[in-house]
């Protein structure tokens, strides 16, 4: 099965049109489940939600093969944790799909994260998905600087 | 010696799950959580857990219903403490928590790599302490302390 999500606060039709017509064109008989938010994209191809409680969320993600995901911290982070591949397609202000470009930062900054795969157009995620054995994950360490963040934030709280 | 009390609250999304990564750090205080989830699966069942409204600049007409709610939170719990890392729901905690006297902690998300948020810069004149999880964006009044990976 592969997930599709885009988080809830805005659509973003782009990415799940595109993804809808991979299915069609690919003729893949992967399961395709896909969380939408306030879509107005009727997907053909695919089992669409507007959004998903967290813990039927966990439940797809743990099921699924690998993610596509907007290029939100949420989903790169819990692709991390769960150790699935995970697309990202950033979102683009100038086409009214979020209210600025940190998307786009957030992706420039993840490109090199084993386990997240960074594409900006049709092409780009037609190439990845037709060959998803090329996919493996990452993971999310207990870096040195997560380590440093604990320590600082609990010092500071005890104040 | 009585513990302190946290407030821990954020925005649904990679909000929360930034939020979710400081719960080790929350382990020698009381801490009561709060986002828009009606259930926040990443908590156990003894966790202190409060639903507020969603907001964003999108739909700050429900801007009232979402102070009156934490105005409540605030009320009842009286935290010592709030630690936030956004987005606009956390603004408005650090904003009543100024006004309550308690002292209050912005973590702007690690999406925000090339340029702190907007809500973070604004947080940045508010909270009594402002971090950036991005070194190169770190300055006087927002500081570098460490990042959720």
């Amino acid at each position: 099965m592969i997930l599709v999500t885009v988080g809830t606060q805005i659509p973003f039709d782009r990415l799940i049109s595109i993804v809808d017509d991979w299915v069609s064109e690919s003729g893949t008989k992967q399961e395709v489940v896909a969380q939408v938010g306030s879509s107005v994209y009727s997907a053909k191809n695919m089992t669409v939600f507007q959004s998903v409680e967290p813990e039927q969320f966990e439940q797809y993600i743990n099921d699924c093969d690998f993610i596509i995901s907007h290029a939100g911290m949420g989903s790169i982070l819990t692709a991390l944790r769960v150790k699935k591949p995970i697309v990202i397609f950033p979102r683009k202000a100038a086409l009214g799909e979020h209210r600025n470009d940190h998307q786009l930062a957030t992706a420039r900054s993840f490109a090199n994260t084993d386990g997240v795969y960074v594409v900006n157009d049709k092409e780009e995620l037609f190439a990845v998905l037709n060959n998803p054995s090329e996919l493996s994950s990452g993971v999310l360490n207990d870096s040195a600087e997560y380590k440093k963040l604990l320590i600082n934030v609990e010092n500071l709280l005890q104040q | 010696m009585s513990k302190n009390k946290v407030l821990a609250l954020s925005s649904p999304g990679g909000h929360w799950v930034q939020l979710c990564r400081l719960i080790p750090a929350f382990k020698a205080s009381d801490v009561v959580y709060a986002c828009t989830y009606s259930k926040a699966s990443e908590l156990s069942d003894d966790d202190n857990y409060y639903v507020i409204g969603d907001i964003s600049r999108d739909s700050i007409q429900r801007v009232f219903s979402v102070i009156s709610g934490i105005v409540k939170i605030l009320k009842k719990e009286k935290p010592t403490v709030i630690i936030t890392t956004g987005a606009l729901p956390g603004l408005i905690t650090i904003l009543l928590g100024r006004l309550f006297g308690i002292k209050t902690v912005w973590l702007d998300s690690i999406a925000n790599s090339e340029k702190i948020s907007m809500s973070g810069k604004i947080a940045s004149y508010l909270a009594h302490n402002c971090f950036t999880q991005w070194e190169n964006l770190a300055g006087d009044r927002i500081k570098y302390i460490g990042r959720v990976i």
